[in-house]
Parts: structure tokens; sequence; C-alpha cells
């Protein structure tokens, strides 16, 4: 079978996880890899009868250049070797082409897991701020879907908010600003609100001492968009919302120091 | 009443309101060591986190002060020149006209900081309450005060619906406006204070320097007029200062029920009807009454919090039973 890879970097793919190209060429198949990277060497995967490379130049382009000429490249690629399945590494420019390919419909389009690798393993908490009243906040707790399609995704829940979840059976907790000190084992923060919201919590002056809003991994799905709907998931809006969530929930986790 | 008495009056209250503050300071969501309080407050650079939450008390315990002295005032004012035993700051359509520009704020201009509710607030209190003015005016008789009463129930029914009619379609103006319409103090931020001190200070002026007028106000329209004092203008003005005190508080708070109806009847029960001394211990009821509500709320609330609305009507109906079963309301 023909497989064409889709990555930011090289080295994402084969860092830790064990090489997934080298997996693909063992068991006969054929790979088509598509980076940004300089040459083949910034990858270990080594060279095979059956392994093709295409590097993307992006020395000195700012990210929407990068982003429009993989979408290009990719699709040149895709129409010249036709490959029966593409395999998508979540990342900045990677998802702009994977979703270009969503339109064609003809290939499958699977994202790879390891990619959810910086999600993994990462404590986060759904919340609700209100920004007229930051003297308390709402955590969602895993009763509620919005929490439990986080540890679907690979994240945990805090020890801090299991701890303090033992108490409700509610499927929210209001906690006062207070009681933030107790999150401080959050590493990312997911909630609803506009852009200003981040810097609305950076401001204040007790929100803004958790090391997750410190840090700007705070993760804001926009109110009222269609993204917001991705939050409690369902048959529909997972494969329709899932890589922009994840994209926003990634670019958060990358804050996480 | 002596004179004596009254400075005994006033320092008993100013230690009881003092005793509140240190309360507040001492007490809320998250418990605090008392030294450490007392160290947090003294010692500028401690910068440990319960430094911080004391001092992010402070903003909040003052504009409980503020808001429940502004309560407190206004319901006095409200009903006197109403002559309205359950007139509460409300009866002018003022809550409720702040709630239709908020929620108009939060649905058509995406207005989501206290800041911005502020502005909202303020203009929906004045217009609802020169209309409500407006209408109570028109017909035989002029103003009477059972018109102004009637003309602000049904204005506020009118705008309450408008209120339901602009939110229920949309969830996220319901989320935020459901969360400030339950009443809280926990906004409140030296900004927002800043922002509102104006109105209150004008406020508090006005409705000291009238009191004389409203006491003579209430022996009755003809024999206040007979006495020499426009009874229409010290109303207006009345209304005026009463709008601006619980417009302001109402803009960062939400609107808080039950202080400014049950402080005024406690302290007529207890210290008589002389305006002169309601309106001021009003104040000092208003805000004690509001801080005490904020400190119960927040330490049965740990480790969230119970909004301050909630626990002023908690506390506010049966206060308000006994005040209704004993009270000389006709002294009003």
């Amino acid at each position: 079978m023909k497989i064409m890879i889709i990555v930011d970097k090289l080295s994402l793919l084969s860092k830790g996880y064990g090489n997934i190209i080298d997996e693909l060429l063992e068991t006969g198949h054929e790979v088509i890899c598509i980076s940004a990277d300089s040459g083949p060497n910034a990858c270990d995967a080594g060279s095979h009868e059956n392994l093709k490379f295409y590097f993307i130049p992006h020395k000195g382009r700012n990210h929407i250049t990068v982003s429009i000429k993989f979408i290009i490249y990719c699709l040149m690629v895709y129409k010249v070797l036709k490959p029966d399945r593409i395999l998508l590494y979540l990342n900045k420019h990677a998802i702009s082409a994977g979703l270009m390919f969503r339109f064609f419909r003809e290939t499958p389009v699977f994202v790879i897991a390891d990619s959810l690798k910086l999600l993994k393993g990462k404590k986060a908490v759904f919340c609700y701020f209100n920004p007229a009243d930051l003297g308390k906040f709402y955590i969602y707790l895993p009763t509620d879907p919005r929490a439990a399609y986080l540890t679907d995704l690979g994240m945990e829940l805090p020890e801090s908010v299991k701890k303090l979840a033992e108490t409700s059976d509610s499927f929210a907790l209001e906690i006062s600003s207070e009681n933030i000190d107790k999150l401080a084992d959050v590493d990312i923060i997911i909630t609803y609100g506009t852009d200003a919201l981040l810097e609305q919590l950076q401001k204040d002056n007790l929100l803004g001492t958790v090391p997750a809003v410190k840090n700007g991994a705070v993760a804001i799905l926009e109110d009222g968009s269609a993204l917001a709907a991705s939050s409690t998931p369902s048959a529909l809006s997972i494969p329709a919302t899932i890589d922009e969530y994840l994209s926003i929930i990634g670019k958060a986790a990358d804050k996480v120091k | 009443m002596k004179f004596t008495k009254i400075v005994g009056i006033y320092l008993v209250s100013f230690i009881f309101l003092a005793l509140c503050v240190l309360a507040s300071l001492a007490w809320g969501s998250k418990s605090i060591e008392f030294s450490k309080v007392v160290n947090s407050l003294l010692d500028s650079n401690d910068t440990s986190f319960a430094a911080l939450v004391v001092r992010e008390r402070i903003p909040r315990t003052i504009f409980s002060i503020m808001a429940g002295a502004s309560l407190g005032i206004s319901g006095a004012l409200m009903q006197s020149i109403t002559r309205n035993p359950i007139a509460d700051p409300s009866i002018l359509g003022v809550n409720t006209g702040a709630s239709l520009f908020v929620v108009i704020g939060i649905a058509f201009f995406n207005i989501n900081s206290a800041n911005q509710y502020i502005w909202f607030a303020l203009a929906g209190a004045g217009i609802t309450s020169v209309l409500v003015y407006i209408i109570a005016s028109i017909g035989n008789g002029g103003m009477t005060p059972i018109k102004l009463a009637l003309s602000g129930a049904a204005t506020s029914a009118v705008l309450s619906s408008l209120v339901s009619a602009i939110m229920l379609p949309r969830s996220e103006v319901m989320d935020a406006y459901r969360f400030w319409q339950v009443g809280s103090v926990s906004g409140a931020t030296w900004e927002s204070i800043a922002l509102i001190l104006p109105f209150i200070i004008i406020g508090l002026i006005i409705s000291i320097a009238a009191t004389p007028a409203l006491n003579i106000l209430a022996l009755g329209d003809e024999v206040a007029t007979g006495l020499g004092v426009n009874t229409g203008v010290i109303r207006l003005v009345c209304a005026v200062a009463g709008v601006m005190l619980t417009g302001a508080t109402t803009a960062i708070a939400g609107p808080i029920g039950f202080i400014g109806l049950m402080i005024p009847h406690s302290i007529r029960l207890v210290f008589g009807s002389n305006l002169k001394g309601i309106v001021p211990l009003s104040a000092i009821g208003g805000a004690a009454l509001l801080i005490l509500s904020d400190v119960l709320g927040r330490v049965i609330g740990s480790p969230g919090e119970v909004q301050v609305g909630i626990i002023t009507a908690f506390l506010g109906a049966p206060i308000l039973i006994i005040v209704a079963r004993k009270a000389k309301v006709k002294a009003i």
C-alpha cells in the first residue's frame, strides 16, 4: 500500500515513539514522506527502495507561506503518486495540508496517534471563566463530556482536581480564586472565551499565579463558534472538528514548561 | 435623643463595622491563619500566595462597604419619597433597567468585562428611572407616591420580559448574564471601584443634604408644601441620588436584593423615624450586613463561594417578616 506521511519535521516522527516509517517499510508498505526539513539526514530512517522524501523549502519564510507551500507540494505529490492512505502528524503546517485532503474524500486521512504525545500525560482541566468576575471560576468534572473528552485524547485529570471532585457529584466544581493555589499541578487550561481572556487571566493577581496561566498554556475556544461544540464530542462533531480542537490544545501544550 | 446617646450609637456601629471589615479580611474561601493575615497587611514585601489572597480581599471589602451603604441609603430614600414601606432601590425600575442594558450590551455589543458593564448598567438605570418618573407624572394630580410605585412595577415587568426575550435564544448571553444577575461582590477591582466612586460620593452628599426636607415630607405633602418644601423637586433630587447609588452598585455587583428593604426598616424599628438618623445608620448597617453576608457566603461555599445575593435573600426574608410583624410602618 502507498502511504503518504505529512509532517512538519521528520524529527517529530522518530523521537521516542519508535520510527513509524521503519515500521511501515518492514510491513511491506511504500512510504512517501513530506516535510519541511532541509535534507534526509534530519531523520534517522535511512534510505530504502520503497521510501521517498519530499522536502519543502522553508528558510526565512513566515508560517503562512510555509503552510501554503505545504498545501501545494502535498497536492502535487498526491496527484502524481496517488497514495492509498494519508497519515497526518498534527502540527502547524501539516494540519493545513491535512485539512485540504478532507475535501477530496477519495483517500482516507489518518491522524498519527503519536502526534498526540504532546498532549499525552499532560494535566488538563476544562474551565469556565466569567471575565466580568474573576473572583471564582468553574471546573468541569469527568462526569461532564468536556472533561471526559480530554482524558480520551490522552490527557489526565490533575490529582488536585480529582481530590476536589471526590466531594461532589455535580458535573462541575465552583472554585474561588483564593483557592487557585490548589491547582498548581495543572499544565493546560481549556476554556471558552475571547482572545482577550488570556491577558485578563494573566493580569489577575490570583489567577495569574497558576503556572498554566503564567506560561500561557490556555486553550481558548472562541465563544459561540463551531469549535466550541467540539468540546462536547459526538459522532458528527469529532470528525468535523478534532483537527482544529487538537491544534488549539496542542498550541497551549507547546507552552507548558 | 440626647447627644451622648447619639454619639454612643454611632460609636458602637462604627466599631461593629470595623469588626465586620476585619472579618472580611481574615475569613474567606481559603482559610488563612490570623497572624498571617495581619502580617500580609503590614508587610508589603510579603509575596506569598496567602498574602496575595488577603490583599485581594481589600478591594472586595471596600466595595462591599460602598455597595452596602449605597443600597441601605437608597432604600431609605426610596421608601421616603414613595411613602411606600415596601419600596426598595429597585422600585423605580433601576435594577431591571440596568439588567436590560447589560443584556443588550452582552448580546449586541460583545461586552464582557466589569468595566464595560458599568456604563451600560448606569445608562440603563438612569434612563429607566427617568421613564418611570415621566409615566408617573402623566395624568391627573401629577406625580403621587402611589403612581410612582405602580409605574415602577409596570415598567419593571415590561423590561424584564424584554430581558428574557433577548437572552433566551442566546445561550452564551445567558451564561454571562446569569452570573451577573445573582449579585456578587467578588468581581470588584480597584479599577472598577474608582469608576463608580464619583457617583457614590455625589449620591451620598445629596442624600445627607436632603434629609431635613425628607423629614418634613414625611408629614404629608400638604403640610410639607405649607412649610415651604417643594415636594416635586425634593422627590426628583432624592430619586436621582437613589438611582446613582443603586446604579453604580448594580453595575459592578449585579442586583443585590433585600438590603435596601430590610436595613432602613430595622434601623427605624430601633432608632425611631428621624431620617437624620436613619440615612447614616442605614449606610453603616447596609455596609455591615453586606460584608457579613459576603463573609458567610465565602466560608460556607469553600472551596467555591456562595454569591452574596443569595445570602442576603436568605437572611433578608426572615428579617423582613419580623419587621413586617412588628414595624410601625405608618411611621414612614
